[in-house]
């Protein structure tokens, strides 16, 4: 398993190197979209790695060597939410130095949200990457790096417009509903991520056929 | 004497080809060539054999193990495998697959592989997708010797390469079976290179396995006769496998014990017995 995560971080380090100062760029701007779109944009990474993995024909070479399917399919979330993991943290201490120092209400509207809505905003949206990462990462086992792209886009592009907006609008709503988005997108994320790479290991053998 | 490998009724269908019930043993300590025209199954008999696709029945015992049960992950450790196209991350180096085969195999020795990359002149740091062919299938053969396996298993590993490097490999694979658990089962389009260092060859055409022998006594047991096309057929019809007409006379592949000293007999090699079990009579 390590050295598949290894493997897979090697990749992002050389090959994506452009997404990921992206990412950076996201996360550290003042403005909650985009930070919220950098934490979603993680649940992308797989995405990227599957496909070169189908690029180079990786798995025929990798059902030779001493790793498991679950190795395989679970190293996929572990990027996965390695990179929710480290946009989160950067994008959360952006926002809080921003708020301490008071920039963001000068830029964004939600500048006048305090810390603890903005905490729980933020798992509003990690809860959110893990369930996009879920959906995505089963139809892309299933269908191939080319149309699974192209299913995970448009499953991704829908899910983060609609869950942006609500919780860019979050300030004219009481701030319990904010908390309860947040904790429905984080139990969903739990049930569906376990769930998930049960369906993707059964779809990898499937495979195999 | 124990098998490498034992395989029993293995067969695979999908549209347009089964593998057909292939039973064959690859006894310890030997090297064994999986020989067949392109599409016979050689390359789906190796990915059974490391259940990397599912059988549709049969069975196969790799060192022991049942490929199918839990306990061949671990096998896995044993067994060194170089794929036609090798199959490297497109944009990992030699210097990167070190790092990572150490993670992958507990018995991965670092220092071996650096002298393989070393002796295989790879560059460290130069991208797998920049390789030469030849330079891909030296980095996968240096990753599958470096992990101290027992069993070799190759598929079109020597293709690609020049003459020079090949022999140097073959050498390699000649030093790896001195010990005397180290086996080899190894597909090639170069019956030459299996006919140098094979002891058993077995020959798949069409997803069955046409016969496995050892090399000796498949080259004790035919032998090639060329003569005018009219006196073919006074040769013993149990005898002839199969018959080239040209313009100047025929060839013939024979069973060597089945025919008069009368006709002039010559050796036949791996490549004619292959040929003319198949595509002999056709040839007329």
């Amino acid at each position: 398993m390590r050295a598949l995560i290894l493997k897979d971080t090697f990749i992002l380090k050389n090959q994506m190197r452009f997404f990921m100062i992206l990412m950076l760029f996201f996360a550290l701007m003042p403005n909650m979209f985009m930070q919220g779109f950098s934490v979603v944009y993680g649940a992308l990474i797989p995405v990227s790695v599957l496909a070169y993995d189908e690029r180079s024909k990786w798995n025929q070479l990798a059902a030779m060597m001493p790793y498991t399917e679950r190795d395989m399919v679970v190293s996929k979330y572990l990027v996965g939410l390695m990179a929710v993991a480290v946009s989160s943290v950067i994008a959360i201490a952006a926002r809080m130095i921003y708020i301490v120092t008071g920039l963001s209400a000068s830029i964004d509207d939600i500048g006048k949200m305090d810390i603890p809505a903005c905490l729980i905003s933020f798992l509003a949206m990690i809860g959110a990457a893990i369930i996009i990462m879920s959906v995505n990462i089963p139809l892309l086992i299933k269908l191939g790096a080319e149309k699974g792209r192209l299913a995970y886009l448009v499953i991704t592009v829908v899910f983060t417009l609609v869950l942006i907006s609500v919780v860019t609008n979050v300030g004219e709503l009481p701030a319990i509903n904010l908390s309860v988005i947040a904790a429905v997108m984080i139990v969903l994320a739990a049930v569906m991520l376990p769930l998930s790479m049960n369906i993707s290991g059964k779809l990898y053998d499937k495979e195999r056929q | 004497m124990k098998n490498a490998i034992e395989v029993r009724g293995l067969t695979k269908k999908y549209d347009g080809f089964t593998l057909d019930n292939v039973s064959f043993d690859l006894p310890e300590g030997c090297i064994m060539g999986l020989i067949g025209e392109n599409g016979a199954g050689k390359s789906t008999t190796i990915r059974l054999i490391m259940d990397a696709i599912k059988r549709d029945a049969g069975s196969v015992m790799v060192l022991g193990c049942d490929n199918e049960s839990d306990a061949f992950r671990d096998i896995k450790e044993d067994i060194g495998v170089v794929l036609d196209e090798a199959y490297f991350p497109e944009y990992i180096t030699p210097a990167f697959a070190d790092k990572m085969m150490a993670l992958t195999y507990k018995r991965w020795d670092s220092a071996k592989y650096n002298g393989y990359i070393d002796e295989f002149r790879l560059p460290r740091d130069k991208q797998f997708k920049d390789f030469s062919r030849g330079m891909k299938m030296k980095l996968a053969i240096a990753v599958a010797l470096s992990h101290d396996p027992k069993l070799l298993i190759l598929d079109e590993a020597t293709s690609g390469l020049d003459p020079i490097i090949r022999d140097e490999i073959l050498d390699m694979f000649n030093e790896f079976t001195r010990e005397p658990d180290h086996s080899i089962l190894l597909s090639s389009h170069i019956v030459s290179d299996l006919e140098k260092i094979c002891d058993y060859i077995a020959f798949i055409h069409q997803g069955r396995l046409i016969f496995c022998e050892e090399k000796d006594a498949l080259l004790d047991e035919y032998a090639m006769v060329k003569c005018a096309g009219e006196q073919v057929d006074d040769l013993p019809e149990e005898a002839l496998i199969g018959a080239k007409y040209g313009k100047y006379g025929a060839e013939c592949l024979v069973r060597r014990d089945m025919v008069s000293e009368a006709f002039e007999m010559e050796r036949a090699g791996i490549e004619d017995i292959m040929l003319y079990m198949v595509k002999g009579d056709g040839l007329k």
